[in-house]
């Protein structure tokens, strides 16, 4: 037997295109941030939300990653904005590859920021980096306050911890969700993180999450 | 549903295929590491690399695959083992 010494990086390839958005982003000054969450946690309601909430205000792009149908693109078209369906035919994660496309579909010179909404899942997407400025993770309340502990990869990784569907704590308690429980788990592992508990569909609290999002797009992160 | 794994599978399997072109003898063994975010269920990755390398030169080598302490290391293909006749 005869051993030889690689070193060499996996997915070197996804790195390349990672890197090469990441340059074009920043060329353009242009903030993207990559959500991620589990399928259902409410990253199209969050979107479309703040898309109507902000319009005047900011332009927003969107890139739509499912596995198939471009439903959510429709919704957010729906809301004005302009969104990219990206399919990923079975895949569980965008990639790298798959953003450069996208964003030659949209008219990146005209926004302010863009927001790339990836496959409903809390532990894939957080493997592949795709040159966004910085992630942004999503939990809601339904999902349980064990996931940072669960899922760290992400939590770790994120930027910004949205805890969604804070509606569903009052008045009387019908989920069991120990919010500061989950604070105190994310920042264990990531003691920077910025956490929003926020409710998409009634619109509480979406507005300390706004100011974050208006700084981050003034200055870069 | 194809899992990440499938992906970290396939780039691997180029990357060792490349080495065995230079190299012109069989693969028997591979050794990576990763840290805890790369996300990688070990069995997940040798089960999709036991898939994709079927019908190529690196069919039924063996993969060692280190999880280092450091959660950020980068995924990487440290060493490969080659028969020698």
């Amino acid at each position: 037997m005869q051993k030889k010494t690689i070193r060499e990086k996996i997915l070197s390839a996804n790195e390349e295109y990672a890197l090469k958005n990441s340059r074009f982003l920043a060329q353009q000054k242009k903030l993207c941030l990559n959500m991620i969450s589990s399928p259902g946690s409410g990253k199209t309601t969050i979107l479309a939300r703040m898309i109507s909430d902000l319009k005047g205000k900011i332009k927003i792009g969107v890139i739509e990653g499912d596995i198939q149908t471009d439903l959510d693109a429709q919704k957010i078209r729906a809301t004005g904005a302009p969104a990219v369906q990206v399919n990923t035919a079975g895949a569980c994660h965008l990639s790298a590859a798959q953003i450069s496309d996208a964003l030659q579909n949209l008219p990146v010179g005209d926004l302010d920021v863009i927001f790339i909404e990836n496959v409903g899942n809390l532990v894939c997407p957080s493997a592949f980096e795709l040159g966004e400025t910085a992630k942004v993770v999503v939990l809601s309340v339904a999902e349980g306050d064990d996931k940072p502990a669960k899922y760290p990869a992400i939590f770790a990784k994120s930027k910004v911890l949205l805890i969604n569907k804070i509606d569903l704590l009052k008045p009387d308690n019908q989920v069991d969700f120990d919010i500061e429980r989950v604070k105190a788990d994310a920042r264990k592992l990531n003691k920077g993180i910025e956490i929003f508990p926020i409710s998409a569909k009634t619109g509480e609290r979406m507005t300390e999450w706004y100011d974050w999002l208006l700084k981050a797009i003034d200055l870069p992160l | 549903m194809l899992m990440h794994e499938t992906m970290i599978a396939e780039s691997l399997l180029a990357a060792i295929c490349e080495e065995v072109k230079k190299h012109n003898s069989k693969p028997v063994s591979a050794k990576i590491s990763c840290g805890m975010l790369s996300a990688v269920s070990n069995e997940i990755l040798c089960f999709a690399f036991d898939a994709a390398a079927k019908g190529t030169p690196c069919e039924g080598m063996r993969l060692e695959i280190e999880h280092k302490a450091k959660p950020d290391a980068p995924l990487l293909l440290e060493e490969i083992e080659f028969q020698t006749d």
